[in-house]
């Protein structure tokens, strides 16, 4: 995905990715993490996402690298589900931009 | 067969600089058909659009009871709270409105064009200016509310064809920004990368098919009856969600893109309107296009249920990608 796409098309490209995921995963340990991830982000989701987030905040552009990189890592496992564990790593890195990102437009 | 029918509006801009110009008095024959086909479709829009916007407020609801019966608390949802989330019947109400208003516009235009009888004007001007009088932040310029409340006292007269010319030139460039303003709404909200209504309901969406296909495989290799009554919720709910993403790629993206046509379209008449330069034989082809948005909403939900019957859910990740 092209880096200047707002985030909020990236998050749902993200959310689906993740979910695709999730189908792909074998182990229940692994699908647990990456549910409770999920839900996480959804949650933050709509206040990250709100008209008049100033785009040029660092909190802004570090969420909208993690969800880009993290988009990629969960790409890769449809090739190898081995791969997971770095998706879930990648996953993570989502969670805490999205909540730095969510604490600073509050 | 595309139909969104952005590429059908594309190029109608430059057949407009290239032909005909109208009367003072009154519309060709030819104009009034063109004009009233594009009215018809975006009238068929507003009405479909509708209809979507309960459907997916629907679709909420159930989506978050499942995701709550199969993730409990952890769904971070609760029996006590509406399960509705970011679809309220408030805020479904004010995008309704917007439908209805589009509606009302397409009913409005059909009705100046066509041998109508006095009481449809006036009911679908009425419709319009009620419709839109309930979005927050869309108003009618003063001169668009002049014309068209022209249009409610003269609809009553005999021998209105020119009044009924003029008014058209006088309303749809002056109700432009405000039918800009509206398909902007519902484009955004028929997005599910945007932030609107339709990108809340594909986030729940996306929480329900993850805890569904995750329940399915765990509970996919038994047969003692827990793993049975497992299956049994697990499994109408990953297909109800597959079901979904369908709809969001098929039905939803079809609306958004019909919306954004009719946009363009509106936008194409109104300067020639306001410039008497104008042919729409263009028109014509964007407004077929819009215009099948109807049927083809219905064909798809006869056959979402038809389809899913035949998903081989335990192995549903080929239809996924």
């Amino acid at each position: 995905m092209p880096p200047e796409q707002p985030l909020a098309a990236q998050l749902a490209i993200f959310m689906q990715e993740l979910t695709d995921t999730i189908a792909r995963t074998p182990d229940k340990a692994d699908r647990e993490r990456l549910l409770a991830q999920q839900q996480e982000v959804a949650a933050k989701r709509q206040a990250v996402i709100a008209q008049g987030v100033a785009q040029h905040v660092a909190e802004y552009q570090a969420a909208t690298k993690a969800v880009n990189d993290s988009i990629k890592a969960l790409q890769a496992t449809k090739a190898d589900i081995a791969k997971v564990a770095k998706a879930i790593e990648t996953v993570a890195t989502v969670v805490s931009a999205i909540a730095k990102l969510a604490s600073a437009v509050v | 067969m595309r139909r969104d029918g952005l590429g059908l509006v594309a190029g109608l801009s430059l057949t407009i600089l290239v032909s005909g110009c109208t009367s003072t008095l009154g519309l060709t024959a030819s104009q009034k058909a063109a004009i009233g086909e594009f009215s018809r479709a975006t009238a068929a829009i507003g009405e479909t659009t509708q209809g979507e916007l309960t459907e997916m407020r629907a679709r909420m609801v159930q989506t978050n009871e499942q995701l709550f019966i199969i993730r409990g608390s952890a769904s971070q949802l609760s029996p006590d709270a509406p399960l509705d989330g970011a679809l309220s019947v408030n805020t479904i109400a004010v995008v309704v409105a917007a439908a209805t208003a589009l509606q009302g516009y397409g009913e409005m235009l059909v009705a100046l064009v066509e041998d109508t009888q006095a009481g449809q004007l006036q009911s679908a001007a009425g419709k319009f200016v009620t419709s839109l009088n309930k979005v927050p932040n869309v108003n009618l310029s003063a001169g668009a509310s002049d014309a068209i409340g022209a249009v409610i006292v003269f609809a009553g007269e005999r021998y209105i064809e020119a009044k009924k010319a003029h008014a058209l030139k006088v309303i749809v460039p002056e109700t432009r920004p405000a039918i800009d303003r509206i398909c902007d709404t519902l484009a955004s909200d028929f997005d599910w990368q945007s932030n609107g209504l339709a990108a809340a309901l594909d986030t729940q969406n996306q929480l329900l098919q993850s805890a569904a296909s995750s329940a399915v495989r765990d509970a996919s290799g038994s047969t003692d009856g827990a793993a049975v009554v497992a299956r049994s919720v697990t499994l109408p709910a990953l297909q109800y969600s597959i079901q979904s993403r369908l709809r969001r790629d098929e039905v939803q993206k079809r609306v958004q893109s019909s919306v954004l046509a009719i946009k363009k379209a509106n936008a194409a008449l109104a300067d020639a309107l306001a410039n008497d330069r104008w042919s729409l034989e263009d028109v014509k082809a964007a407004a077929g296009a819009a215009g099948e948005l109807k049927p083809a909403i219905k064909e798809l939900s006869e056959q979402a249920s038809g389809l899913l019957d035949r998903v081989k859910i335990l192995t549903p990740f080929p239809i996924m990608r």
